[in-house]
């Protein structure tokens, strides 16, 4: 396929803009050296075109979320937050689910991208991939989400196949004093949320929040309301103790309860061989993190981290209860003055229950345990120019067994206003619970005998376990620029070669005619390859001291081996722009969009293949703080259409549009 | 897509009509810049004891701990001048390594769990520190450089500085405000 014409010329657009802003040199006030530390002390200071002019000094593609990028935009969920990052696709199938992937094999099950909340893997073994609708924070009290797409094994572990997202709150020192925010709309029916930060003692900080929300449903494809509106309840609380100047120690912990309405589908072996119904989902988690940090001195730290998460679903398909419990250690020093080493151990342990008539597992409870090793050294090969990065994870798991995940970076800084960088690795994604000890029935569909007369028969094709089942892998390839050479705006483009081997595809045993419908298993093997290549630019350019843009624009291409798709691979958009604005006409007034560009896709279901169109979006934010402590804002979500189409999930659930929605919102800080 | 096209090419026009007549906000510098100036222009009113200069000519090392744009402001403004009789030389500690070398340090941002430490490391050496908040003289620093309202205040923790062996000199105190934090205990 080509690059469409069209967003070719958006392209050109951009850089032509980038370029005639260009000419508009300023002085870099240099003369200021000779002024009075008393002038210098008067002098009006600003400090907004910072984001426009940093680089980031990762040899990895990186990209920041803030905080203030959260509110400004009005995300109210992570997924929402996430489609301000370059190259990485989200998309909304209903009202609760999200698929959510970077650079390629997108799904609601997507297996390829590691999710970590404050250090937490949020990634269920269940089927490889993240219940999206489950994770949640207080957003108000997000530091930053860091986005790194590409491969991310070497120092997260496995599964960072594709990438790593990894959600970061703030230090409970910095979120000191009560915070109330309310609101709600037509998608955003009602939603509230409240955190107290406070001093416990004079090395103690704490805070906790509680939050909750109502969502509407969605809009059936055929037409009609979806029934997958959802409400969801969460608190939890976060402790910051400084038990002396050279060691602290953090504890946190969050639960939820979230009731999601869902239409789900299942195939059935009498006629009309599927059945269509409401379901209301009930699920609940929780999770403790305790971190101690010591810190021997500016180059030598280690930190001992352990967790506890859980969580329970109950879906007509499924009733899954998962216990995680992991202790992890990190050890950091300098070595030789040319050094830094970075190691770490881990231990997890995974006990499981799986009940249901519909997917079958055996066994239906699993104690498994994961050991993981790191080491990654980040060599000064030239003092402050050039520096290689040379790691490999370890881990033994219960599934695939032993694997190495290695890396190697390269990192050159020839001059303040260019950075360039150089990656190889390896990732592994592992097996998933489903694919080594499920069995559930796809679907049921009527196919003329081989021999005549020719008659329909009705055929059940049966997902079967394969214990044997490997891990996937990748080599990736990457190379990234990241310039400011022009003034004010700061580009970073990244390209990228994978090459993926033991992907799965599906393994048809031999048919048992002997009852009606004819079996037909299929069973998931390592047998797909594909390879993938793309480009992304993410830029930033602050145009006026109060208004600033970011432009984003992804590349990608996915070639797989076999002729035919297997329908168990996801797929993603080949190309995706976004445009965003934000502007500060008046100190107490903020205006903000974003506009989204999405290529066309196909996705991949029990239903057939769903052809989704290229669609656009645009979101609106407009806030006004009449005094500091008080914000009023109006937000219009998916404004371009009445209801759009984003992905289908591949089983299940009924395809659905996404609404129109604005709502309203108020946020007290006290 | 004509659609897209014709809205980017309008939102377009909006933001060059803007950026050709911007003259309603108040003329002001970038923050880095001006910090950059006074962290120069304080370590000439600093006398450090003789002995940190190895040879007469030895430079007066300025290290950064900083990303670009603090690097970019300090090496904008230094070309040919010198602090103490001496040329300035920046090294920027991206790995805080070596730090033994550096007549000052300027720590743009560092989380609060290494500042600390850091500082401790460094309390009774004869190295001039300056951050850029309150939290950063609580923690042990010597000069806080906070942007408060769009201007920058000067903050001296003079106890740190009697420890240190360096010599600020009188005037540039006077526009500073003193406190007197205590070493945090290690």
């Amino acid at each position: 396929m080509h690059i469409k014409s069209d967003s070719l010329k958006v392209l050109l657009i951009y850089f032509l803009s980038l370029t005639i802003y260009s000419t508009n040199a300023h002085s870099d006030h240099s003369e200021l050296i000779d002024f009075s530390v008393e002038d210098l002390l008067n002098i009006e200071v600003t400090s907004v075109s910072k984001k426009a002019k940093s680089l980031n000094d990762s040899p990895a593609a990186i990209f920041v979320i803030t905080n203030d990028d959260i509110k400004r935009i009005g995300a109210t969920s992570i997924p929402e937050a996430l489609r301000l990052a370059p190259g990485v696709n989200v998309a909304r199938i209903d009202s609760n689910k999200w698929a959510i992937s970077a650079r390629g094999f997108n799904g609601r099950f997507a297996n390829k991208l590691l999710v970590l909340i404050d250090g937490r893997n949020a990634y269920t073994r269940a089927f490889s991939g993240v219940y999206w609708e489950n994770q949640d924070v207080m957003l108000e009290d997000v530091d930053r989400i860091e986005v790194i797409r590409g491969p991310g094994a070497t120092l997260w572990g496995a599964n960072a196949v594709n990438g790593v997202i990894n959600i970061i709150t703030k230090h409970s020192a910095d979120t000191q004093g009560g915070l109330l925010a309310v609101g709600g709309g037509t998608e955003e029916q009602g939603f509230g949320s409240f955190r107290y930060g406070g001093t416990l003692n004079e090395d103690t900080t704490a805070r906790a929040y509680i939050k909750g929300f109502k969502r509407d449903e969605s809009t059936k494809q055929s037409g009609g309301e979806a029934g997958d509106d959802w409400d969801k309840v969460q608190g939890g609380f976060r402790i910051d103790t400084q038990l002396t100047a050279r060691d602290n120690l953090t504890i946190q912990g969050d639960s939820y309860r979230s009731i999601i309405n869902q239409n789900t589908t299942l195939a059935q072996l009498t006629a009309p061989f599927q059945s269509t119904f409401n379901e209301k989902i009930d699920t609940f988690g929780g999770n403790i993190l305790a971190r101690h940090k010591h810190i021997f001195s500016s180059t030598s730290d280690y930190s001992l981290q352990f967790y506890y998460d859980f969580y329970e679903r109950d879906e007509v398909y499924m009733k899954e209860s998962r216990h995680v419990a992991d202790l992890d250690f990190q050890h950091s020093f300098a070595f030789l003055d040319w050094n830094n080493i970075i190691w770490g151990t881990s231990y997890r342990y995974t006990h499981d229950l799986l009940r249901s008539t519909y997917v079958t597992a055996n066994p239906t409870s699993r104690n498994d345990q994961l050991f993981t090793a790191f080491v990654q050294d980040e060599i000064t090969l030239i003092e402050d120019l050039l520096w290689l990065t040379l790691g490999s994870k370890f881990e033994h798991n219960d599934f695939s067994g032993f694997e190495a995940q290695p890396t190697a970076r390269l990192m050159w800084t020839p001059h303040h206003k260019h950075r360039l960088w150089a990656a190889a690795s390896r990732t592994v994604r592992t097996p998933s619970r489903l694919e080594h000890n499920m069995t559930l029935l796809r679907s049921v569909s009527l196919h003329p005998t081989p021999t005549p007369p020719h008659t329909l028969v009705p055929v059940a094709l049966t997902l079967t376990a394969n214990d044997q089942y490997e891990s996937e892998e990748v080599f990736s390839y990457e190379i990234g620029y990241r310039t400011t050479v022009i003034k004010n705006v700061s580009i970073d483009f990244t390209a990228f070669y994978n090459n993926y081997k033991n992907l799965r595809s599906g393994l048809f045993g031999a048919p048992d005619p002997s009852t009606l419908p004819i079996n037909q298993p299929v069973m998931p093997i390592n047998q797909n390859k594909a390879h993938s290549y793309g480009f992304e630019i993410a830029s930033v350019w602050q145009m006026l001291d109060w208004w600033r843009w970011d432009i984003n624009y992804s590349f990608l291409k996915t070639d797989y081996n076999s002729n035919s798709v297997s329908q168990v691979l996801g797929l993603t958009p080949q190309q995706q722009f976004s445009l965003r604005s934000a502007m500060s006409p008046w100190q107490d007034i903020d205006l903000d969009f974003l506009f989204r560009y999405i290529d066309q896709n196909t996705a991949v279901t029990t239903f057939g293949d769903a052809d989704i169109k290229a669609y656009v979006s645009l979101d609106i934010r407009l806030a006004w703080r009449p005094i500091n402590s008080i914000e009023l804002s109006l937000v219009g979500q998916n404004l371009l259409a009445e209801n759009h189409h984003e992905y289908n999930q591949e089983l299940f659930t009924t395809p659905t549009e996404i609404d129109r929605g604005m709502y309203g919102k108020l946020a007290w800080s006290f | 897509m004509p659609s897209i096209n014709k809205m980017f090419f309008s939102m377009l026009c909006i933001a060059l009509f803007f950026s050709s007549t911007n003259q309603a906000w108040p003329q002001s510098i970038e923050k880095q810049t001006v910090l950059a100036a006074l962290t120069i222009n304080i370590a000439r009113f600093t006398t450090w004891p003789e002995l940190v200069f190895k040879e007469p000519e030895s430079t007066f090392n300025l290290c950064i701990y900083g990303d670009n744009v603090v690097q970019q402001s300090f090496s904008n403004l230094i070309n040919n001048k010198q602090v103490n009789k001496r040329p300035i030389h920046i090294i920027n500690i991206s790995r805080l390594r070596e730090l033994n070398q550096c007549q000052l340090i300027y720590i743009s941002e560092l989380e609060r769990n290494k500042l600390i430490p850091l500082l401790l490391e460094l309390k009774d050496k004869p190295i001039l520190t300056i951050g850029e908040n309150s939290e950063f003289l609580k923690a042990g620093g010597l000069v806080g450089l906070e942007n408060i309202k769009g201007k920058i205040q000067l903050t001296i923790n003079l106890a740190i500085i009697k420890q240190s062996k360096l010599i600020i000199s009188s005037r540039l105190l006077k526009l500073a405000t003193i406190v007197n934090y205590p070493i945090p205990n290690n």
